[in-house]
């Protein structure tokens, strides 16, 4: 069944494929559509041997995106993004950390006040620029923040140098409003000096729990609970040669548990289609006791063409809980990656 | 391996070489700070109007023929900036990337209704001399030239049309020729664009 399911999401991809890299006449528009599949085969460590469900549809997704223009220009976009996978709940953690796009947003005079309505990244530390949602290593947000997706208000913008967002969602991650949840607020002021992008964010409201399980999420993940977070953030990103390096420092209390972790991670083009990553990433979950989860990654990203990247990664994660329970896990992921 | 995951691979390997038959260089490039670098590029602007173009098989071989190079497999489709003052046209903004010594330079060009560069900022390079491309001496050379200017050499020993700077028309960043270069042919590739895109043919 769920063979059938995949290969028939292939074909409707294959056919929209088709459909919109068609050459008609050189007409000019006001809408894209673009889209991308994502396939993977993940072994763990304490897997015994391959079945089917080490094979995983991670994610389709069709992104439609719409301006609005007037006689003196663009005024508004709508971005819609339609996604899929038979692997994962729609509601699930795992799927909304990456899928679900839905937003509105009103332009300001000069771009200078922007505001977005819908379900978006949320815009704390590198979550603003570093768009990771369909790469095998990610950066540390499943710990720090339990979300990357949210649905809410948004206002971003340019003042000089300097580029903001505020935002105002429900803290929820999962796609449903709720409005008996505690509110999430974010403030994040960044710069762009040279090459460097650095900012510092803050964040206060209710939102989910870490995810403090090592791997990626199950489908048939536990409940999720929901704390109130107090975080401030640093990160930065700096391009050098052929490297490119970024990192996030955050802080911050769980209720009353303090909580802080940073995340390092490098890509490096080895030549022009060859990339190699590198990621490390430390997690204390309540600095008051010895608990803590470390994570490192090293990856290969190959990209044949604008349509196919093919992706390696090994990952390894330890954690220690507040019972002082130690596990570790290794996770081999092979990824296929098709965007059109 | 069972049966079913034998399929799923197979599946999975004959997509696989179907899309693996496009050639590999991105030069589509994403506009990314619009709402800053448009008003830098044109300080009296006051809005912009994105502009996607499909580029169809006929274009493409002239653009191709003018060039006397391929397009780039994902130049099927470009965003152009149409910049306004009020409600009144002024001028143009395509950004577009080409490779350098150190990976991809992402240049967005201004120019005028008639295709002529008024200046460029580039949003993304990673080049040892990136600061002397993105510097004034290096732009101005750049000012006023448009699609029939001579930004690369029409020939060498080998080839009739190439991708390499004429040094007589603009002079490299010392140390820096593959980006120069990469920026010159970038701006001619993209004049081209708007020549037989917008009907200034």
């Amino acid at each position: 069944m769920k063979l059938k399911k995949i290969l028939f999401i292939l074909f409707m991809v294959l056919q929209f494929f088709s459909l919109n890299t068609g050459l008609k006449v050189s007409e000019a528009k006001n809408y894209q559509i673009t889209g991308a599949l994502d396939s993977r085969f993940m072994f763990e460590s304490s897997d015994k041997k391959i079945t089917g469900d080490n094979f995983i549809l991670h994610g389709i997704e069709i992104n439609f995106k719409y301006i609005f223009q007037g006689e003196s220009g663009d005024w508004a976009t709508l971005v819609l993004q339609a996604s899929y996978s038979p692997d994962f709940d729609f509601f699930s953690r795992e799927f909304n950390y990456h899928y679900g796009d839905k937003y509105f947003v009103l332009k300001g005079p000069k771009g200078k006040i922007n505001f977005k309505i819908g379900k978006f990244v949320v815009p704390f530390g590198n979550l603003q620029y570093y768009v990771s949602h369909l790469l095998i290593l990610q950066p540390m947000f499943q710990r720090s923040l339990g979300l990357r997706e949210d649905i809410g208000l948004e206002i971003n913008g340019y003042f000089k140098d300097f580029d903001y967002d505020i935002s105002f969602t429900n803290g929820r991650h999962d796609g449903k409003i709720d409005f008996k949840n505690e509110w999430l607020f974010i403030f994040r002021i960044g710069r762009n000096l040279g090459d460097l992008k650095y900012g510092i964010s803050a964040l206060s409201g209710g939102a989910p729990e870490g995810n403090y399980m090592l791997g990626m999420m199950h489908p048939l993940e536990k409940k999720v609970e929901f704390v109130h977070k107090n975080r401030v953030g640093l990160d930065f990103q700096y391009p050098l040669r052929q490297a490119t390096v970024r990192g996030e420092l955050v802080a911050g209390r769980d209720e009353d548990k303090r909580v802080w972790g940073f995340y390092w991670g490098m890509d490096y083009e080895i030549f022009s289609k060859l990339l190699f990553s590198l990621k490390y990433s430390f997690w204390d979950p309540d600095k008051d006791n010895s608990d803590y989860i470390h994570e490192a990654g090293a990856g290969l990203d190959y990209r044949f063409n604008r349509f196919v990247t093919a992706r390696i990664a090994y990952e390894k994660g330890w954690r220690k809980d507040n019972m002082g329970m130690k596990e570790n896990l290794g996770l081999f992921s092979a990824q296929l990656n098709l965007n059109f | 391996m069972s049966g079913k995951n034998k399929k799923l691979a197979l599946v999975l390997a004959l997509i696989f070489i179907i899309f693996l038959t496009v050639d590999s260089f991105s030069a589509v490039c994403v506009f990314r700070f619009p709402d800053r670098d448009v008003y830098k590029l044109f300080p009296k602007a006051t809005n912009y109007k994105s502009v996607i173009k499909k580029i169809d098989k006929v274009t493409k071989q002239k653009i191709e023929d003018f060039l006397g190079q391929p397009l780039d497999a994902d130049e099927t489709e470009l965003t152009f900036y149409e910049i306004y003052k009020g409600k009144e046209l002024i001028g143009m903004i395509h950004p577009h990337a080409e490779r350098g010594e150190y990976g991809t330079i992402e240049v967005v060009w201004a120019f005028t209704l008639e295709g002529k560069i008024i200046d460029f900022v580039i949003q993304r390079q990673r080049e040892k001399k990136g600061d002397f491309l993105a510097s004034k001496e290096f732009r101005k050379q750049f000012f006023g030239k448009d699609v029939n200017s001579p930004f690369v050499k029409d020939k060498t020993k080998d080839k009739d049309k190439t991708k390499e700077i004429n040094t007589d028309l603009i002079k490299p960043v010392k140390d820096g020729e593959k980006g120069s270069t990469a920026i010159a042919y970038g701006a001619k590739k993209t004049l081209a664009f708007y020549k037989f895109l917008f009907g200034k043919e």
